[in-house]
């Protein structure tokens, strides 16, 4: 099988039609739009510097978005330092001080969230805000299918810990 | 509303405070820098400082005195200071010069002529390359005098001044080659004269042979004869402190040229003057005729001391008295320096000279540093040995010095 070099028009396209979903996928994650933006157009200048090879050109959404959630990690690893002596230059939307944009109920759910371990808050955002299946999650995220599927059902279960609550309620 | 539902609407409602209508353009790519513009920068950067050390060398050295820089410096001195003479028809017709020329190229800088009927004999430099001795006579003068001069000479090279050192002409006649040498940092100043008395030289106990110190700070003098069979000094060189002068002496016998020998002594600066040579001064080496030294020369430390020898062959009757060599037989071949110990004249270290001819190495002289000699086939490095780098011009050179 050979794979060929993904064409700038076709990173064109995809970003027109793809930004706002892939920043809202990155607020999801790291909680703010300021970084999700700059999360989102590292990835594309990266992709221009260097696009990818890929043997079917139906895979580079997934390839993006794999790319995205990795952009995250490197973030939110910075960010844990870097938070440690600096003030975040935008509150997280799971924060008290983001009660103007969400109600209570939604800014305790994505507190929660934000409490659970990486890799079971990466696998519930793109599961239930993606709406991916258990093959895209384990393709944006690097790992088996059935490690997909033990890690959500951990991840319902330490969400519903962290909101008081009891899974099937 | 199940914790399912609960995490999708949080979900969207958060990721929906993203506006979709902000106009967010595709970044543009940024134009990669070329390689040769990532390794500009620190290749210039490097530049940039290596620029700054050298300057800062550079102006370091050129403020520095010269004589500490020689010293501290293992370089050769820039320029050459010779006496020379142009032959003529006959004695009469030769015409004495001194001359200046860079060392590394031989080129001549400067030369000032004799007046007529005025001889240039030896040659001794100052550590900082920009002074020299020279000894001068007025052959037509009655009784032979010798006179010292101070020569100045610019950093260009050009001779700037010419003046006779304090105390005036002293009599007799100086030993040319070898005659005259003087300490590095030009506190005393040593010059071998000879009688020029015919009457006196028949005398046995005539004192036919002087070596005079000149304190060139004080401006006194002192003076050692050797009378009985000395017959001349030469190859005069100071160790750099001043502290002994090494010399080679011509022990002439009476009856036969055979039995001559030439003796390489040191003595100590601070022997009073009016004391004998002979008895004053510590023997080093002896070689007998036919050989004889061409060169002798302490090193700075005065701890040793380089000499060569060339074996003359004498010519037919050489056994009659005033019969004359002909160096010229053995003046080829390769030629070895030897180190000898000022303390007891052991070899020390043998430096071959290779395709050297033996009298090329006449006449040698060390920088101030003692790693190089001058010699009249040219300059050798005492560190690589021969064969000695040749200079051009020095044709006709009575002494030199750098």
């Amino acid at each position: 099988m050979t794979s060929d070099v993904v064409a700038t028009s076709d990173l064109t396209s995809l970003y027109q039609e793809h930004q706002v979903g892939l920043i809202r996928m990155a607020v999801l994650l790291v909680g703010d739009e300021a970084t999700a933006e700059d999360v989102v157009q590292d990835v594309f200048l990266r992709m221009q510097d260097k696009p990818p090879r890929l043997d079917d050109e139906k895979k580079l959404l997934a390839y993006v978005r794999a790319a995205v959630l990795n952009g995250c990690r490197m973030t939110l690893r910075r960010r844990k330092r870097m938070w440690q002596r600096t003030e975040p230059h935008q509150p997280p939307v799971w924060s008290a001080e983001s009660a103007a944009i969400l109600s209570e109920d939604r800014r305790e759910v994505m507190r929660a969230l934000s409490r659970l371990p990486r890799r079971q808050r990466e696998a519930l955002v793109l599961r239930f805000y993606l709406e991916l299946s258990d093959d895209e999650v384990s393709q944006a995220m690097g790992i088996r299918p059935g490690t997909v599927r033990s890690t959500m059902t951990r991840a319902l279960a330490a969400l519903a810990r962290e909101m008081g609550e009891e899974v099937g309620t | 509303m199940s914790i399912e539902d609960r995490l999708r609407d949080a979900l969207q409602a958060t990721a929906n405070t993203v506006d979709d209508q902000t106009h967010r353009p595709l970044p543009e790519r940024r134009p990669r820098p070329s390689m040769l513009r990532l390794r500009l920068v620190p290749l210039g950067a490097v530049a940039g400082v290596l620029i700054i050390l050298v300057s800062f060398l550079t102006a370091q050295r050129l403020w520095d005195d010269p004589a500490e820089r020689l010293q501290r410096t293992p370089v050769m001195p820039k320029f050459i200071f010779a006496s020379t003479v142009d032959g003529g028809d006959t004695p009469n017709d030769s015409s004495y010069s001194l001359e200046v020329r860079e060392s590394a190229t031989g080129r001549l800088v400067d030369r000032y002529k004799a007046p007529k009927g005025f001889e240039f004999g030896g040659v001794a430099a100052l550590s900082d390359n920009r002074t020299f001795y020279v000894t001068s006579e007025l052959k037509s003068q009655k009784p032979c005098r010798t006179t010292i001069q101070r020569v100045r000479v610019s950093d260009a090279g050009k001779i700037i001044g010419m003046e006779p050192i304090a105390g005036g002409p002293v009599a007799g006649v100086g030993s040319g080659n070898g005659g005259l040498a003087v300490t590095p940092n030009d506190t005393k100043l040593a010059y071998a004269v000879q009688d020029c008395s015919a009457e006196r030289r028949d005398e046995a106990s005539a004192e036919r042979t002087r070596i005079a110190v000149v304190d060139l700070v004080t401006n006194t003098q002192r003076e050692w004869h050797d009378s009985g069979q000395g017959d001349g000094a030469n190859q005069l060189s100071w160790a750099a402190d001043g502290g002994h002068l090494f010399f080679v002496r011509r022990v002439e016998h009476k009856d036969s040229i055979s039995e001559d020998t030439e003796e390489l002594r040191r003595i100590k600066s601070s022997v009073p003057g009016g004391a004998q040579l002979a008895g004053n001064s510590k023997l080093i080496q002896t070689v007998k005729s036919p050989s004889i030294y061409v060169s002798a020369l302490a090193r700075p430390d005065g701890l040793s001391v380089f000499t060569s020898t060339m074996e003359l062959q004498l010519g037919v009757g050489s056994e009659e008295p005033g019969s004359v060599p002909d160096p010229s037989r053995d003046s080829q071949g390769p030629v070895e320096l030897l180190e000898l110990s000022a303390q007891d004249g052991r070899v020390l270290r043998q430096i071959r000279l290779a395709s050297a001819s033996r009298l090329e190495i006449a006449a040698f002289k060390s920088d101030a540093s003692g790693l190089y000699l001058l010699t009249s086939g040219g300059i050798v490095d005492l560190h690589k040995g021969g064969p000695a780098r040749p200079l051009k011009g020095l044709d006709g050179v009575v002494d030199m010095d750098w």
